[in-house]
């Protein structure tokens, strides 16, 4: 993760608002569709999901695989989009 | 009353031990650190000393209490405070204590009737004899084992309410955040997996050997891999053990200080991927008996990188072998330019300049030469 896309600049960038879940690094159409069927629509509904799970990376890896089956590094790139707005926000 | 005067004693030994310990290593291991902050909760709800004052001072004067307790001041009440902590803590321990907890809403009678079945029976038995400490530890885990396999073992995550569950985790070192509905799922996997991970290691599990806090009788050639012919011995000798339980108790009255810590921290991966390496004591040092021979002291990775770094190096006279070379090589070549200086660019300046004087001979030269060539090609 040594450079960060567009989408992750523009995601730390700013408070998230009403930001929809796609907003998130490494989300795209058919990660963001299977989460919010899930009920995770918006992107702090899963920064919620991040934060009761402490911030950590190996359970919120899990929990992203198990909920819409993100590969490796849409994990990787959820998470430290969420970590970084956390640091930049929180 | 003889008996309970016993668990008493048991118990203020147990505490001088853990705290003894606790004491000498200073716990930098996070890994212990949840345990450690549970033991002494406990140890204020149940002891019967003024709870606000003993905690700090029982590094200190926890023989003062055992004396205290033998002279049986406050025996009688302890035992009931001892039997009667809190539910929760009931529970906690227990599950501490691997035993199989009732179902989840059955009464506190219950729990308080396994609480005394399994924990204190064990301390009688397991802080007995100093000797024996460890013989016994390990016979008790046999016999749990032995009583409720399945769940002694594998616990069945998905079985355990939120809070039992989120103690098995702390057991394993791994602080659990807020187990909810979204949660839960994550951290019974999460335990499956540290369970699996013991499992794998064919030992028992961290949180058993977190709770051998004993100063016992190193054996020789004790390793984790042996713990199945220890345990297989020891329960042969666990009846024993009980009956000489009672005189071992006179013999244990002063505690031989060994240096065992061995068993306390094997040389693995933690579950919270901590390396928790032994500190090696200072043979000799403090009338201490040059006794034991230890092997191979576990060693830090950076400890182990340094190790491959220096491998990788050459020795230091291949080095000064290379320098000398490589300095006698400069110096040939500082002569050898310094023999003709500027002879090279002198000799390329003299062909250069006559070349410019004599270049359109030289053209001629060559155009002579060509011209009879080209004039065959025309």
């Amino acid at each position: 993760m040594s450079s960060t896309s567009q989408k992750h600049k523009d995601f730390v960038a700013e408070p998230m608002g009403e930001k929809p879940v796609m907003a998130l690094a490494g989300i795209g159409e058919v990660l963001g569709k299977r989460l919010a069927e899930k009920g995770f629509d918006k992107a702090y509904v899963v920064l919620g999901q991040f934060l009761v799970l402490k911030k950590d990376e190996e359970l919120f890896r899990d929990w992203i695989k198990d909920t819409c089956g993100a590969n490796v590094k849409q994990q990787g790139d959820c998470y430290g989009c969420l970590k970084e707005w956390c640091d930049a926000f929180l | 009353m003889a008996g309970e005067e016993r668990r008493e004693r048991g118990e203020g030994r147990e505490r001088e031990r853990r705290e003894r310990v606790l004491g000498y290593e200073g716990m930098p291991y996070s890994f212990q650190g949840g345990r450690q902050d549970r033991d002494a909760k406990e140890f204020t709800g149940s002891c019967t000393f003024p709870a606000h004052a003993a905690p700090p001072k029982w590094t200190h004067c926890s023989r003062e209490m055992q004396q205290q307790t033998e002279a049986g001041m406050p025996a009688n009440p302890a035992t009931k405070a001892w039997v009667k902590p809190g539910c929760q803590r009931l529970k906690s321990d227990l599950v501490a204590h691997n035993v199989k907890l009732p179902p989840a809403k059955s009464k506190k009678e219950v729990y308080v009737e396994l609480h005394m079945q399994h924990i204190d029976q064990k301390k009688t038995v397991e802080f007995s004899s100093d000797e024996e400490v460890e013989e016994d530890e390990e016979d008790d885990m046999e016999g749990e084992d032995g009583e409720n396999p399945g769940d002694a073992e594998m616990p069945d995550p998905s079985a355990l309410t939120d809070d039992d569950l989120k103690a098995a985790l702390l057991k394993h070192g791994v602080k659990a955040g807020p187990i909810v509905a979204s949660t839960r799922f994550l951290y019974e996997k999460k335990l499956r997996k540290l369970l699996q991970s013991d499992g794998h290691h064919g030992q028992l599990n961290g949180a058993k050997n977190g709770m051998m806090y004993s100063d016992s009788e190193e054996e020789e050639e004790e390793e984790n891999g042996e713990d199945n012919d220890a345990e297989s011995s020891a329960e042969e000798e666990n009846k024993e053990t009980v009956e000489e339980s009672d005189q071992a108790d006179e013999e244990s009255s002063q505690e031989p200080v060994k240096d065992d810590f061995k068993h306390l921290f094997p040389a693995e991966i933690t579950p919270s991927g901590i390396y928790a390496t032994r500190r090696r004591p200072i043979k000799g040092a403090a009338g201490r008996p040059i006794q034991y021979m230890y092997p191979d002291t576990p060693v830090s990775p950076m400890t182990l990188q340094r190790r491959d770094v220096e491998r990788r190096l050459v020795p230091v006279h291949i080095q000064i072998l290379v320098f000398v070379t490589v300095t006698c090589l400069l110096y040939l070549i500082y002569v050898c330019v310094e023999d003709n200086t500027f002879s090279p660019i002198v000799s390329l300046l003299d062909n250069l300049n006559p070349g410019s004087n004599s270049g359109e001979a030289l053209l001629h030269k060559t155009e002579a030469q060509d011209t009879p060539a080209l004039s065959e090609w025309e």
